[in-house]
């Protein structure tokens, strides 16, 4: 496990390079001056200007630039705002715990009614329950999660006055309200979850049903619930782990709609207001944090498929 | 071209594809047409009958400004699918050729271009596609470049898969020592047999340039208003949802029936042409 767990550990190094290189090259995409880009003012003057690109180190060469940037960022120095001169780390670690706990929930909810739904339908191909699953997962699949969000607040927050329809509230404030407000975030982020985990594990369950070694533990006169639970469910598993990064992946995307259709104040929504603000050193900073982490729960998930199938740690 | 047949034949046998293929061509159709079908300017705004109800002269209802909703979505259908065909066509001239040349020539090459792959493949796409939009500045054109761009991994992942396995074929092998250059075997022996997969990869691909770029219009980071997108129009109706829910109803259903039919038609021509894969038998 040692070897298997270093070797996926330092393939991660490139990509780690790769990836900052590409947020620090956002830059350079900027049309224009990247020093006017910068301190967000059209109307500067070129004293000015010229001032900024030696403090920013503009005018070194590309390399250089890269290299102080990325040992600032080592060093967790993300700069500061250019709207609220806040800085950026600090404007980080308010929001990302909202975007975690969001994730997380939505990821429970759909491994919660996803498993559960993949099974029954796997069970019975061609079924009822069959059909109203790949059904579901279609529609999840296509559905536009502002969409499904509007509909949920419409239905559920505004007709029924079941829950509350935007607004966040601390857990540390108050736990009961706080729930309140995360569901129907929670629903609305699922949602793709749920159908992506069904359309999945149905399909690789299908086939293990279907294979050998399940047709034998039948024969010996297991009960149903313990094939599909002892011995089909397991390699089953292994493909869906396998998209797991990818799934995750969609699910952070999804906070950024999310959080803006819900009004809470998380990673996505910070990612949303420096595009809109044009904020660079803000929108390089929760760039960056976001996909770094979505790159440790890649690894994560790859040490966990390690976990699962013995084949691959010593393969 | 009897394959070709074969797979059209196996195609319309498949009951949700052609419901899909169906609705695709009806909404094609009904948008080239708007201005026959419809009545109606998408962007004639008539203050006395602003959020006014379904109704005979307003099949789907009126906006804030008065605006017919149904025009609006048939209009809006033009630039929506329109821009997510643009950023399917970036991707797909993008990703195709990464994909055949990483996967021919394999090796240093390969290592390279499909480390760049991983990397870009590692941002959640949204999120990428907003920051580069943010870079290059505000526009449909350059929205859906980035759209492209996020895309492009797809393609060439697809590709380089297909390539590696056709590398070792013999017809590919006979062509190289018959003298052929890597240009034209790749163009005339290796393309032709990865054309079904990288076909199904665009029918799913529209599916999700659509989505992003309704999700990014509706948070204003796309198309501006007043031109009718049905995602700027979800996000417009968006703060009307109390007085008039159709205003968001309506073209998030266009959204997500397309985006359904999309996948269907993708799904029912993997399907057609590779009927082992087929889920339904």
């Amino acid at each position: 496990m040692g070897r298997f767990l270093r070797r996926r550990v330092l393939a991660v190094v490139p990509l780690l390079l790769l990836v900052t290189s590409m947020v620090f090259s956002l830059i350079l995409l900027l049309p224009g001056d990247p020093a006017v880009a910068l301190i967000g003012m059209e109307d500067a003057s070129e004293e000015k200007l010229a001032a900024i690109r030696q403090r920013m180190g503009l005018d070194r060469p590309l390399i250089v630039q890269y290299a102080s940037w990325l040992g600032r960022v080592a060093q967790g120095n993300l700069g500061v705002s250019l709207r609220t001169g806040q800085p950026v780390t600090e404007a980080i670690r308010e929001r990302a715990p909202i975007t975690l706990g969001l994730a997380l929930a939505a990821t429970a909810f759909g491994l919660l009614v996803g498993m559960p739904l993949a099974i029954l339908a796997a069970r019975r191909r061609g079924g009822t329950m069959d059909a109203a699953a790949s059904g579901l997962a279609a529609f999840g699949v296509a559905v536009p999660n502002f969409w499904l969000g509007s509909m949920l607040v419409l239905v559920l927050a505004l007709h029924l006055r079941w829950l509350p329809a935007t607004g966040y509230v601390s857990p540390f404030d108050s736990a009961s309200d706080a729930l309140r407000h995360m569901l129907l975030p929670t629903l609305t982020l699922g949602a793709s979850a749920v159908a992506e985990v069904t359309r999945q594990l149905r399909s690789s369950l299908g086939e293990t049903l279907a294979a050998d070694f399940v047709r034998t533990a039948r024969a010996k006169g297991l009960a149903e619930g313990r094939v599909v639970a002892k011995h089909a469910l397991r390699p089953a598993l292994i493909p869906v782990v396998t998209v797991a990064g990818l799934t995750i992946s969609r699910l952070v995307s999804n906070t950024v709609v999310v959080e803006s259709i819900f009004a809470l104040p998380g990673l996505g929504r910070l990612n949303l207001e420096s595009v809109l603000n044009r904020d660079f050193p803000m929108l390089q900073g929760a760039v960056l944090v976001t996909v770094l982490a979505v790159i440790v729960v890649n690894l994560l998930s790859d040490l966990l498929y390690g976990l699962i199938d013995p084949r691959i740690r010593y393969g | 071209m009897g394959e070709t047949r074969i797979a059209l034949r196996r195609f319309a046998r498949r009951r949700m594809a052609l419901v899909g293929a169906a609705f695709l061509a009806l909404l094609i159709a009904g948008a080239l047409a708007a201005p026959v079908v419809s009545p109606h300017d998408p962007l004639r705004q008539d203050l006395a009958r602003m959020l006014s109800g379904p109704s005979p002269a307003h099949l789907l209802g009126t906006d804030d400004l008065g605006r017919d909703v149904l025009t609006r979505l048939l209009y809006g259908a033009r630039l929506s699918l329109g821009a997510a065909g643009l950023a399917v066509a970036i991707a797909t001239l993008a990703g195709v050729p990464i994909g055949l040349v990483a996967g021919y020539l394999g090796g240093r090459i390969d290592d390279a271009l499909m480390r760049v792959i991983d990397a870009l493949q590692a941002f959640p796409a949204l999120i990428l596609a907003m920051a580069i939009a943010a870079a290059l500045g505000p526009g449909l054109f350059n929205v859906m470049v980035a759209v492209g761009v996020v895309y492009t991994p797809r393609f060439a992942r697809l590709v380089r898969g297909q390539v590696l396995a056709l590398r070792e074929e013999p017809f590919v092998e006979s062509a190289r020592a018959a003298g052929a250059s890597h240009a034209r075997v790749l163009a005339r022996h290796v393309l032709p047999n990865v054309m079904a997969p990288i076909v199904v990869q665009v029918s799913i691909g529209v599916a999700f340039a659509l989505l992003a770029e309704t999700a990014l219009s509706f948070l204003g980071v796309g198309i501006k208003p007043p031109e009718p997108s049905w995602g700027t129009d979800v996000g417009r109706g968006y703060r009307f949802m109390r007085l008039a829910p159709w205003l968001v109803f309506m073209p998030g259903t266009a959204i997500l029936l397309t985006a359904l039919a999309f996948n269907l038609v993708g799904d029912g021509i993997r399907d057609a042409f590779d009927p082992r894969q087929s889920r339904e038998g």
